[in-house]
This record gives C-alpha cells, sequence and structure tokens, in this order.
C-alpha cells in the first residue's frame, strides 16, 4: 500500500511513455521503496503518533475525567448545596408548619377543653335543676296523692250519702208515682163513668121528656137571662 | 102602631117566621092594590084575602082586623122593624126539637125574660141532654154534659173514698 496507490492511470501508453518506461521502473521502484520506506517512517511516526496520541489521549481523557469529575463533584456539591438548603427550607417550613399546627392542635385542644368543661358545668347545672325539679315534681305527686287520698275518702263518704239520699228520693217517688197512677186512674175511671153515662142517656130522652127539667133550669137562670137581654 | 107593643103568638117561634109575616104581609097588600085597580076597571075581584094560621094569629092577637081598614104599609114597616129588633135566643137541644116544645120554650122565654123574644135552634147531640141557650152576652150551659163536669171532681172523690174504704 502506497500513498499513490488510488491515483487514477492513464489508458493510452504514448512512445514517450514507452521510452521513459525505463524510467518510470527505476522511479517506480524508488517511489516504492520510498512508499515503503515513507509507509514504514509513515507507520513509525503513526505509531509514535499514536502512543504520543494515546498517551495524550489518556492524558486528556484522564485530565478530562479528571476536569469531569470535577466539575460532576461541584455540580452535585452545588446541587447538593442546592438540595440542602432546599431541604434546610423545607424542613424550616415543615417546622413553622409543623410548629403552626401544634399551636393549633393545643389550641383547639384547649378550646375544646374547654367547651367539654363547659358542656360539662352546663350539663351538672342541668342535671341538677332537673334533679331539683324532679324532687319538686316528686313531693307535688306525694302531695297530689296525699290529697286525692283525701278527697277518694271524702268520695266515697259523698257516695255513700248519695246513694242514701238516691234511695230516700227513690222511695219518695216511688210513692209519689203510686199516688199519681191512682189519681190517674181515678180520673181515667171518672172520665169511663162519665163516657159511659153520655153514651148510656144520649138518645134516651127526647125533648118533650127533657122539658121539664129546662124550664126548672131555665128558672133558676132566669133572672141573669132577663138582665143580660136589657143591656 | 108600634112594633115594640106588638104581641107575638106562640106559632112565631123564630125569626124566620117573623120574617115570613113581612113576606106575607107585602103579598097581601100587593094582593088589595090589584083588586082595588081591578074593582076601578070592573073585572072580578077575589072575594077574601088568603092568610097563614101565623099571620092570622099574629093579627088576632094584637087585634088589628082586617075589614076595619088596617094600614097593612104601616104594618108591613113595624113588621119589618120587628124583624130587626126582636131579640134573639139561640136554643142548642142534644134531640131535635119538635115544634109544640118549642112552643113550651118559646111561651115561657115570653113570659119571663122578654115579650117578643124569638128563637134560633140548634143541635148538638154532645149535650147528652138539657139545652145550651145563648142570650147576647152570655152562654148558660144548662146541658147533662156541663152537669157532668161540674160534677167530675165529686165523681173522682167518690172513687177515692171507695178506693181508701178498699
Amino acid at each position: 500500500m502506497g500513498l499513490f496507490q488510488g491515483k487514477q492511470k492513464t489508458d493510452k501508453q504514448t512512445p514517450i511513455d514507452e521510452k521513459s518506461d525505463g524510467v518510470q521502473k527505476f522511479f517506480d521502484g524508488y517511489f516504492h521503496e520510498l512508499r515503503v520506506r515513507g509507509r514504514v517512517y509513515f507507520e513509525q511516526a503513526v505509531d509514535e503518533n499514536v502512543d504520543a496520541f494515546k498517551k495524550d489521549l489518556e492524558a486528556t481523557i484522564s485530565g478530562a475525567n479528571a476536569e469531569l469529575k470535577k466539575h460532576i463533584v461541584e455540580r452535585l456539591e452545588e446541587q447538593f448545596a442546592e438540595n440542602h438548603e432546599i431541604i434546610q427550607e423545607a424542613q424550616k417550613a415543615a417546622l413553622v408548619s409543623l410548629t403552626t399546627s401544634a399551636k393549633e392542635v393545643a389550641d383547639k385542644q384547649r378550646e375544646l377543653g374547654e367547651k367539654v368543661q363547659k358542656d360539662i358545668t352546663d350539663q351538672e347545672t342541668a342535671l341538677s335543676g332537673m334533679l331539683e325539679g324532679s324532687k319538686s315534681r316528686i313531693a307535688e305527686i306525694n302531695r297530689a296523692q296525699d290529697e286525692a287520698l283525701q278527697s277518694l275518702t271524702g268520695s266515697v263518704k259523698a257516695v255513700e250519702d248519695l246513694h242514701r239520699e238516691i234511695n230516700d228520693r227513690l222511695q219518695k217517688s216511688i210513692a209519689d208515682q203510686e199516688a199519681m197512677i191512682l189519681n190517674a186512674f181515678e180520673e181515667n175511671m171518672a172520665r169511663i163513668i162519665e163516657h159511659y153515662l153520655l153514651e148510656a142517656l144520649g138518645d134516651q130522652y127526647d125533648l118533650k121528656a127533657q122539658l121539664p127539667a129546662i124550664i126548672q133550669q131555665m128558672e133558676a137562670n132566669k133572672q141573669a137571662m132577663a138582665d143580660d137581654m136589657k143591656l | 102602631m108600634n112594633s115594640s107593643g106588638f104581641t107575638l103568638p106562640l106559632s112565631v117561634v123564630s125569626k124566620a117566621d117573623v120574617a115570613r109575616l113581612v113576606v106575607e104581609a107585602e103579598r097581601i097588600d100587593n094582593e088589595r092594590m090589584a083588586g082595588a085597580v081591578r074593582e076601578k076597571v070592573g073585572s072580578p075581584t077575589q072575594s077574601e084575602l088568603a092568610m097563614s094560621q101565623q099571620l092570622a094569629d099574629f093579627l088576632s092577637q094584637n087585634q088589628l082586623g082586617t075589614e076595619t081598614g088596617l094600614q097593612w104599609g104601616e104594618l108591613i114597616k113595624q113588621l119589618r122593624a120587628l124583624k130587626e129588633n126582636a131579640p134573639v135566643i139561640h136554643m142548642t137541644f142534644a134531640v131535635p126539637a119538635d115544634r109544640e116544645s118549642l112552643q113550651q120554650l118559646v111561651a115561657w122565654l115570653r113570659s119571663s125574660v122578654h115579650p117578643q123574644a124569638v128563637v134560633s135552634v140548634g143541635l148538638q147531640p154532645a149535650l147528652v141532654a138539657g139545652v145550651s141557650i145563648r142570650t147576647t152576652n152570655r152562654v148558660h150551659d144548662l146541658s147533662m154534659r156541663s152537669a157532668l163536669k161540674k160534677s167530675h171532681g165529686l165523681l173522682v172523690k167518690e172513687l177515692g173514698a171507695l178506693r181508701g174504704n178498699q
């Protein structure tokens, strides 16, 4: 492999070319040698350079690594520092929040405690009131029971009196009824007798038969009749 | 001639009888006037005027002869006044009244109560017997029903006494 291996070759060979073919061949050999030498040299230089480059590269890479590492460490430290600040702020905020919450909780707890205390006090008051009320009510009930008992006793006596009075009235009423029935019977009997007489005597006498009695009665009323006719 | 001086015969019992006397007197007066007219014109006239027993009794009892120049016009006038003014006594009987009994009653009324009394007769069997008399302002119940009603208390009393004895 030479440096000019890739050079384009001309297809046409001129006579000059043929003449110069030896030269060419010479040069070709020379060049071939040069190429070999160059190749060797180049390879050597390349190898040397490669090594140098390798070393340089390794140094570079090492430096870059160190730089990178340093940079990364710095960045990390910055980041850590930043994170630390943030965490500290967050901690502070959390602490503040916790403190506030604890205070609120404490306030709430105190408030609740007061409320519970107040409720307990109210309940005690109410219960005391209810107890007093119950006591007074029980006393009233006892008093009412006593009164009811007395009233019941009085009522029993009143009922007995009433019963006696009703009995007396009933007896009197029975006697009155009996008398009334007898009176009614007598009255009705009198009416029956009258009716019987009216029916029995109704058609028995004509006017001629009645005339003496009529004139006799008219005689008894003569003066009154005469006086009335004069008016 | 005055209506208050008339005496009514027993045959005139009711106010209707007096009214009949008035009508009859008017008829006779008309016939007399017609007879007089016929006599003037020479037509045959009725020799005697027919009249009822009641009118005849009335004229006789009051001495009013038909041939002695009786003023028929005046008589009619007085009879009308009598019909209006004669006192009416309402008599209600338990049985139908016969004429004879009525005349006896009217005779007693005219002799004892008023000489020109006339009666108005009614019938009410519920009276049982006797009579209920209504004069101008009063009622005299002389019936048996009234007597029983008056004796009702006595009857009840006697029934009570009877029960007491039992």
